[in-house]
């Protein structure tokens, strides 16, 4: 019987890791640009 | 709850949720497992088990206990902590908030710009320091730049926005390098000839809007100290279907309006789709300011905002998070990258390490027309990593969260290294409600059989 379930494996983003392409600037007033609130890569390559 | 900092469990919806801090793996447990953990993150003795549950339940509780030994044998729960050599982008500046204005068409109360003028007298920054301020943020080495008109209100200064726009994009061709551009504005000046010219300049733009009417108009009046819901409503509701995906709505919540799920409510019975709601940053002694009392009421608030994104399809900002590709850890080690890769310029040219500080003597970089003349202050910020920080070293958060705004930090605290509390608690109340939404988003879409997303 299965107790645990792994949802989601975590993985690093390693293809495009430290690539610097994402938004970067702050999380709390009033831009919402960056990936430290929204922690989505933008990098497609 | 349980928060050593390897690991952070909670249960919501029926849901027993187990984070991994340092991989990001969420697992679910059931009942049984969710007995157990205590003891396997204690002191792992499985023969503890038998003092701990009635002898019925041993076998499915040691049964429980050597699936959770799998999930560390497979490194998916108490492993190491990652070490992130480089800052994202090598730690090159690539990406610039440019105050094209400090003056603003509106006085909302809690504007942390002293309503568009961050203390100084009201100015609008000229073409030529814009022009040096691109030069500035493109002689670094990054190869992809952000590029924000900021304020007070950046359609005070349209001219130079689109002249600046311009600009970068030809310089930014020229030496092969790739610039986004983004707007802020509070979109009470965005009448219909403004719209047509925003458009033309393909930006991304960012409206601000606080949701119902009367929770708008007390806090966002316009100059004169009139109403401005309804006209900021119409330019919003004419604007973003043009943007289509390239917009969103942001609004701030306060003391006064703590049910802000309904503000979310409201924009959503307008038909707006992607947006992002913050809590206000105010001093303490502010009636509008959150305190720690409210915290339980906005929890619920989350909670009520994650079954409503599980009920229908919107988007909220701080909800997302990649799954797909997996988080990228240099970016959330390094935190917001201000005063390092990001600088803001007030309209006199004068650099500070993000928006919040532009005014401040104490922050001021160096000019865009002599460059960085405080080295020190870059040194500064880039130590103030979630490894710097002796608090976020031990929070489940970390990854989700990247240490908190720096500025926060030193209002709070007069120490960048010192999160601003208030602010913790509402970033992980957030970030639970966020993986709640995607664990359930994960068990709608997949059958519970092993692993549902990802390899393990």
């Amino acid at each position: 019987m299965k107790h645990v379930l792994t949802i989601y494996s975590g993985q690093k983003n390693t293809a495009t890791a430290a690539c610097g392409q994402c938004a970067t600037s702050c999380q709390s007033a009033c831009k919402t640009s960056c990936t430290v609130g929204n922690q989505v890569c933008v990098n497609k390559g | 709850m349980t928060d050593t900092g390897k690991y952070h469990f909670f249960r919501y919806g029926g849901l027993n949720i187990l984070l991994d801090v340092p991989t990001g793996a969420v697992h679910l447990l059931d009942d049984t497992a969710a007995k157990v953990l205590p003891a396997f993150v204690q002191d792992r003795d499985r023969d503890s088990l038998a003092e701990l549950v009635p002898a019925q339940e041993l076998p499915a509780a040691q049964r429980a206990w050597d699936q959770l030994q799998d999930l560390v044998d497979r490194g998916l729960f108490l492993g190491p902590e990652p070490v992130f050599a480089r800052r994202p982008g090598g730690g090159e500046l690539k990406a610039m908030c440019l105050h094209v204005a400090h003056d603003c068409d509106l006085r909302c109360r809690y504007c942390f710009a002293s309503a568009g003028s961050f203390g100084g007298s009201r100015s609008l920054m000229d073409a030529e320091t814009a022009r040096a301020a691109v030069d500035f943020l493109l002689s670094s080495a990054a190869a992809v730049y952000e590029l924000d008109f900021f304020g007070g209100e950046p359609l005070l200064n349209l001219d130079v926005v689109e002249a600046t726009a311009a600009y970068a994009r030809e310089r930014a061709a020229a030496l092969g390098k790739r610039i986004n551009l983004t707007l802020t504005t509070n979109a009470y000046s965005l009448a219909e000839d403004a719209r047509r010219r925003l458009l033309d300049l393909d930006l991304d733009i960012v409206l601000s809007h606080d949701g119902r009417e009367a929770v708008h108009n007390a806090m966002r009046p316009t100059a004169g100290g009139g109403e401005s819901y309804s006209q900021v409503t119409r330019n919003i509701l004419a604007m973003a279907p043009l943007l289509e995906e390239r917009y969103y709505v942001r609004g701030t919540y306060t003391a006064h309006n703590l049910d802000f799920v309904e503000d979310i409510r409201h924009w959503l019975d307008l038909g707006l789709k992607r947006m992002s709601m913050e809590p206000v940053v105010a001093p303490p002694w502010a009636a509008m300011a959150l305190k720690e009392e409210d915290l339980p009421r906005l929890r619920s608030q989350y909670w009520q905002l994650a079954e409503l994104c599980l009920q229908q399809p919107f988007t909220f900002f701080h909800f997302i998070i990649d799954w797909e590709r997996g988080q990228c850890g240099a970016r959330r080690a390094a935190g917001c990258g201000a005063g390092v890769e990001y600088v803001a310029v007030a309209p006199g040219g004068d650099i500070y390490p993000c928006h919040q500080f532009v005014g401040q003597r104490r922050w001021r970089m160096g000019t865009v027309f002599v460059g960085i003349t405080e080295p020190a202050l870059r040194e500064e910020f880039l130590h103030v990593g979630i490894a710097d920080k002796s608090r976020c070293r031990q929070c489940w958060a970390r990854y989700h969260c990247g240490g908190g705004c720096h500025a926060n930090a030193w209002w709070a605290n007069s120490d960048l290294r010192q999160p601003y509390a208030l602010g913790c608690e509402l970033l992980k109340i957030r970030t639970e409600a966020a993986l709640y939404v995607k664990v359930r988003q994960a068990l709608n879409q997949y059958s519970c059989e092993g692993d549902v997303h990802g390899q393990a």
